[in-house]
């Protein structure tokens, strides 16, 4: 009978002991100010403007060890970098506009033109996405947020209507126009670009109310709130996409339906969790071999970015009320992690190329341009609600 | 179900009346012993309500990450009473205060009423979380004074049930605490 007692606190301090070394792992989150999110922001920034190519691109991909760029090139993070310096314009800081503009020129450059509308295709290959077209649209609006510059609201137009030709009747999106078939390409979805889409359209809908936007946008978002993740046959649905919450951020005051919020609690317990779990990891072999790798920078930028859009969300719908602190809370920690992982000039002074690394985000030595752009939109919309939850 | 009877279902499955009764089967504690183990069960989980946050700091954990805790330890608490409906405390007798040993503990301040009562303080109210947990230590206390006689095996049987219904509430406390923010 001794024997099994001694089974039993065994089994308790083995239980005890995994969890402490697995799922109760200390959550540890730097402490960060909205200032220090704020300059780490601009820093970013400054790695993109500072990485621009001649011809309006950036560096697509650089290892810091070795000192060498890393080929290849991608039109869609493209659009979403340069949309990411026009969301620090529209924020305030119109130093950056120069090279905003230089990523737009590239852009303008590589419009494909049919009918009433124009899409941004791929240089490389002359493909017709969906996602690059939403992100160069998103560029566009945050561009006239920034300047109320009107030049480019027929563009603009062009492009909203190139997004429509490719949603399907149930609020989705297909991924690509055929330029050879002259129609979209049937039954290929993106996981991705039917939020970026869906977004852009909210935006529309705010800059020019009343010119119907909003229909098609409140199409997809019950496509996404109610079938995308069965669609897409997700294992752990929901997906974690900061596109939906942009969207559901901007659709804050327009009256969303109930199914909508969930929706919206879904995505922000996912964006919780996924902070959660990253808090309990750090850069140590036995950290990566119980917790898994430590994520990069393009991803928690873009768990941050949800976050501050369903933060926005929670603060006028009384429904999410209830979640406004803990996403406070979970943005202030994710900002602090990505405070903390940025290259300074002091990191950046040791590198073969230090242009290449300071102001960057590094996982096992490479940075994409795109950890830039989703650090910097993450800790942009991050820093006012740091400071409001410091002043508490 | 309201959230207080929730919590209070859980709290009662996790000290496990049936498995109190069936531990103390061959013996009964008097009343006045049960009624001081459940003062010390009580005082015990005032303590650790009052304390959760406190306890959680220590610990560098988020009330959410300790919620998927609690949920995995409130299931390993249920397979153990599955498993064995407490047999292996059945040796543990005092002649002098059996209210305090084996009744207050390790019978009603139980591993998993201990992280009940820090995982519901600290997610829910320690209100609730207390008012709960004196449900479940006063209905064990009861239980364990009760002389059961031939009626063990249905005692034996029931505390492995609960154990079971544990193991099933549990894995709802885990799948809330993953979707939480």
């Amino acid at each position: 009978m001794r024997r099994g007692l001694f089974l039993s606190i065994g089994v308790w301090l083995v239980a005890m002991a995994a969890l402490r070394l697995t799922v109760a792992a200390p959550n540890v989150c730097p402490p960060v100010t909205g200032d220090q999110a704020l300059m780490a922001a601009r820093a970013g920034a400054a790695w993109i403007e500072n990485n621009q190519l001649a011809d309006g691109g950036y560096v697509y991909e650089h290892n810091v060890e070795s000192g060498e760029d890393v080929p290849g090139y991608n039109v869609v993070r493209h659009a979403g970098v340069t949309m990411s310096l026009y969301q620090l314009a529209a924020e305030g800081d119109l130093s950056v506009m120069p090279a905003a503009d230089r990523g737009l020129e590239w852009m303008l450059d590589n419009l494909y033109e049919h009918d009433d509308w124009v899409a941004l295709e791929d240089p490389a290959d002359r493909s017709v996405r969906l996602g690059s077209s939403s992100l160069m649209l998103a560029s566009l609006i945050h561009r006239r947020l920034a300047t109320d510059d009107t030049q480019y609201d027929e563009t603009m137009k062009q492009l909203a209507r190139g997004l429509l030709v490719l949603q399907l009747e149930d609020g989705a999106f297909l991924n690509r126009w055929d330029r050879n078939a002259q129609q979209p390409v049937a039954g290929e979805r993106s996981l991705y670009a039917t939020g970026e889409a869906f977004w852009t359209l909210t935006l529309m809908h705010r800059l020019f109310p009343g010119e119907g936007w909003d229909e098609p946008a409140w199409k997809t978002a019950d496509y996404l709130a109610l079938e995308r993740d069965d669609y897409e046959e997700l294992d752990f649905p929901p997906w974690a996409d900061q596109w939906a919450s942009y969207g559901l951020g901007e659709m804050a005051d327009w009256g969303l339906e109930d199914h909508h919020i969930t929706y919206a609690r879904s995505l922000a317990g996912r964006f919780g969790l996924l902070v959660r779990a990253e808090s309990q990891r750090d850069f140590g072999g036995w950290s990566k071999r119980l917790h898994g790798p430590t994520a990069r920078a393009a991803g928690m930028g873009t768990w941050v970015e949800g976050m501050q859009a369903l933060h926005h969300l929670a603060t006028v719908d009384p429904r999410m009320a209830d979640l406004e602190d803990d996403l406070a809370e979970r943005i202030e920690c994710a900002a602090g992690m990505l405070v903390e992982r940025q290259w300074t000039a002091e990191d950046a002074a040791g590198a073969p190329v230090p242009i290449r690394a300071e102001g960057g985000w590094f996982d096992e030595g490479i940075t994409r341009m795109d950890d830039q752009q989703h650090a910097l939109s993450g800790l942009l919309y991050a820093a006012p609600i740091i400071d409001a939850r410091n002043a508490e | 179900m309201s959230d207080f009877l929730r919590i209070a279902l859980i709290f009662v499955l996790a000290v496990n009346p049936a498995l109190v009764a069936n531990v103390l089967r061959d013996r009964v504690v008097p009343l006045g012993q049960a009624g001081l183990g459940a003062a010390i069960a009580v005082a015990v989980y005032l303590l650790l309500a009052v304390g959760a946050d406190g306890i959680l700091e220590v610990l560098a954990i988020e009330p959410e990450t300790a919620q998927v805790a609690a949920g995995t330890l409130l299931a390993v608490g249920g397979g153990l009473a599955i498993a064995s409906a407490g047999r292996e405390f059945r040796d543990l007798w005092s002649d002098t205060w059996p209210g305090a040993f084996p009744l207050a503990a390790p019978l009603l301040v139980c591993p998993p009423g201990v992280v009940a009562a820090i995982s519901f303080s600290a997610n829910e109210s320690i209100g609730m979380s207390l008012g709960a947990a004196a449900i479940a230590v006063v209905v064990s206390a009861a239980a364990g004074a009760v002389a059961l006689g031939r009626y063990w095996i249905a005692a034996d049987a029931l505390a492995r049930i609960s154990g079971g219904v544990l193991v099933l509430l549990a894995a709802g406390i885990i799948v809330d605490g993953v979707k939480s923010v």
